[in-house]
């Protein structure tokens, strides 16, 4: 276009400005639209939009907002002419606006419309003049929506606009919205996509794993129940040649019995000995694996009635005082329920001591796991366990005083903690050296119903 | 009569206890021993045992043939099948018991064997054959 033409006619010359500047609006347009078809990602697409409009509208300034979580979020990347110093704007426009403190954001957010502003409808004076300062006296706003939701709001300032070009913008603006915002939606589409197929995934590993623990606790069903039935098989195959043992060890005695000298005599009472303790920690084993293995239906069961039939099984000591304090009628597995007392009770006998032995029996109500059930104790005056024996005392086999002190297996803790734990309690020891033993246990007062298994 | 006990067990020390027992009983029964179900059949089959009236007494668990093998066996022997068994085991399985009454015994009895338990069976076995007619 030359001035000389120009001059000619200023209508046509009215007319050629007007192509000329709606050939530019389609130049980006077909840009923006290039771009948008490009890309499936949001981000980069904002960038170059920016940029690109700034040029093509010879806008000085622009940039983008992400919406996150209801807030506008300036993204870093400015567009500004070689010639525009924005540092000190791109300062006052914080990282994070909210909604309404940049004027016409809020608008462009509710109507998700391409808005105009003048700059001086801006609230914050500082902002004012810092756009002042640059000559730019116009805001644009171009909202870029997803579904329903804006997800970004383009931001250009511009010099003063004529009221007839912002007539033409209008529909400039909304076709970019329109470009940009369906990159937003081909993006959320894809993250959709994504998250319904991490969701998919989640849900097959879960199963998995559901069905792997599945597997996991079978298998520890299996192992348990294997180990209870070596324990069985194991003591039963013991005791056939431990008899033979103590046989042969008998018959010896009384065969030569006219020519026993006193140590040999000693020697093979001592044999006998030993071959019966033997018999006993077997029997202890064998009663041990026993537990798992037998399933006994329940009963109602007076415990008060329980504890003093136990009493009068043990009461061979006459220096010793029972206390049984008040005991509920509880409905649960008889045999077993007596097997712990009988248990705790032969060893609170066993080390109560002194003039004053005594022994006491007592129960409250408590929590089992998530049923209701009671708490009983047995508390001894004896000499007490040094907390540190404490973890000891319920393994197998392990008596805290010499065999010859005090007779038994070692077995009674452990088959007490193996019945209370299957039946789903817990149990434990209060107890200081010097001030008497506290073992208490928790039962569920009504079991919970387990597959009667095979008694083998 | 004159009355035989036919002992099947391989254990030497079990097989004692028996001899044992039966000696301070100072039983008039004469024992004889075999240390497997084979070994036993051997011995029936030739003649050795069982042509007299004959208890056998029978452990199950044996190496070669088992004492339910063994049983039967005899079972179906037209010549051994009306000898009484009294089984002597340490098995307190129901199996093994449902299998031996099955196989048509005249008494179980657990190990260790209580002299009581022991007598009283022989008793019961001997009773039976004063009552039949001994097949010759």
């Amino acid at each position: 276009m030359t001035p000389r033409t120009s001059q000619r006619n200023p209508r046509l010359n009215a007319v050629r400005k007007s192509l000329e500047r709606h050939r530019e609006y389609l130049a980006l347009l077909q840009g923006v639209t290039e771009v948008a078809n490009e890309s499936s990602e949001l981000q980069p697409v904002l960038a170059e939009v920016v940029s690109m409009t700034c040029e093509s509208l010879g806008w000085p300034v622009g940039h983008a907002y992400i919406v996150e979580d209801g807030e506008l979020r300036a993204r870093g990347d400015w567009y500004a002419d070689e010639d525009v110093e924005t540092t000190p704007l791109e300062a006052l426009i914080d990282r994070t606006e909210s909604l309404d403190s940049t004027p016409g954001t809020e608008q462009a957010l509710a109507d998700a419309e391409p808005a105009y502003r003048p700059v001086a409808d801006v609230a914050d004076p500082q902002r004012q003049r810092a756009l002042a300062s640059l000559g730019l006296s116009s805001i644009f706003h171009v909202p870029i929506r997803s579904r329903d939701s804006v997800v970004a709001v383009l931001e250009f300032f511009a010099p003063a606009v004529e009221e007839s070009k912002l007539a033409d913008l209008e529909p400039i603006l909304a076709s970019i919205s329109a470009a940009v915002g369906r990159v937003a939606e081909r993006e959320t589409s894809a993250r959709q996509y994504r998250e319904l197929m991490r969701a998919e995934f989640d849900r097959e590993h879960a199963e998995l794993r559901a069905a792997e623990l599945q597997a996991l606790a079978t298998k520890l069903r299996q192992r348990n129940e294997e180990l209870d039935q070596f324990a069985y098989v194991a003591s039963h195959d013991l005791r056939a040649p431990l008899r033979g043992i103590g046989n042969l060890a008998s018959w010896i005695a009384r065969d030569l019995e006219p020519h026993l000298t006193p140590d040999t005599r000693r020697y093979l009472a001592l044999l006998e000995n030993r071959v019966q303790r033997m018999e006993a920690l077997i029997s202890a084993l064998l009663e041990y694996s026993r537990v798992g293995r037998n399933a006994i239906g329940a009963e109602d069961v007076e415990v008060d009635a329980l504890v003093r039939e136990v009493i009068d099984l043990l009461g061979s000591r006459d220096a010793i005082e029972w206390i049984v304090e008040p005991l509920p009628r509880i409905h649960c597995q008889r045999l077993l329920l007596r097997q712990t007392f009988h248990n705790l009770m032969s060893n609170a006998l066993k080390h109560a001591s002194g003039e004053d032995a005594r022994v006491r029996i007592s129960a409250e109500p408590a929590r089992v796991g998530r049923v209701s059930g009671w708490r009983f104790a047995v508390a001894d005056n004896g000499p007490g366990i040094d907390p540190r024996y404490h973890e000891r005392i319920w393994e197998i086999f392990q008596t805290l005083r010499p065999r010859d002190e005090v007779e038994g297996a070692g077995m009674g803790l452990s088959l007490v903690r193996k019945i209370v734990e299957t039946r789903g309690g817990s149990l434990g020891l209060d107890s200081q050296l010097g001030e008497g033993a506290t073992f208490w246990f928790t039962w569920p007062a009504s079991p919970v119903d387990e597959p009667a298994r095979e008694q083998g | 009569m004159n009355f035989e006990v036919f002992l099947i067990d391989d254990d030497v020390v079990d097989v004692e206890n028996v001899r044992r027992a039966l000696r301070d009983n100072q039983s008039q029964l004469r024992l004889h021993t075999a240390h497997d179900g084979q070994q036993a059949l051997d011995m029936l089959d030739s003649g050795e045992v069982g042509t007299k009236p004959t208890v056998i007494l029978l452990d199950l668990n044996m190496p070669r043939m088992s004492g339910i093998e063994f049983l039967s066996e005899i079972r179906a022997s037209p010549r051994h099948c009306r000898i009484p068994v009294v089984v002597l085991t340490t098995s307190d399985s129901e199996r093994d018991k449902l299998d031996a009454y099955e196989r048509n015994i005249a008494g179980y009895i657990l190990k260790p064997v209580t002299y009581d338990a022991f007598v009283q069976t022989m008793e019961h076995v001997l009773a039976y054959w004063s009552l039949q007619e001994f097949p010759t």
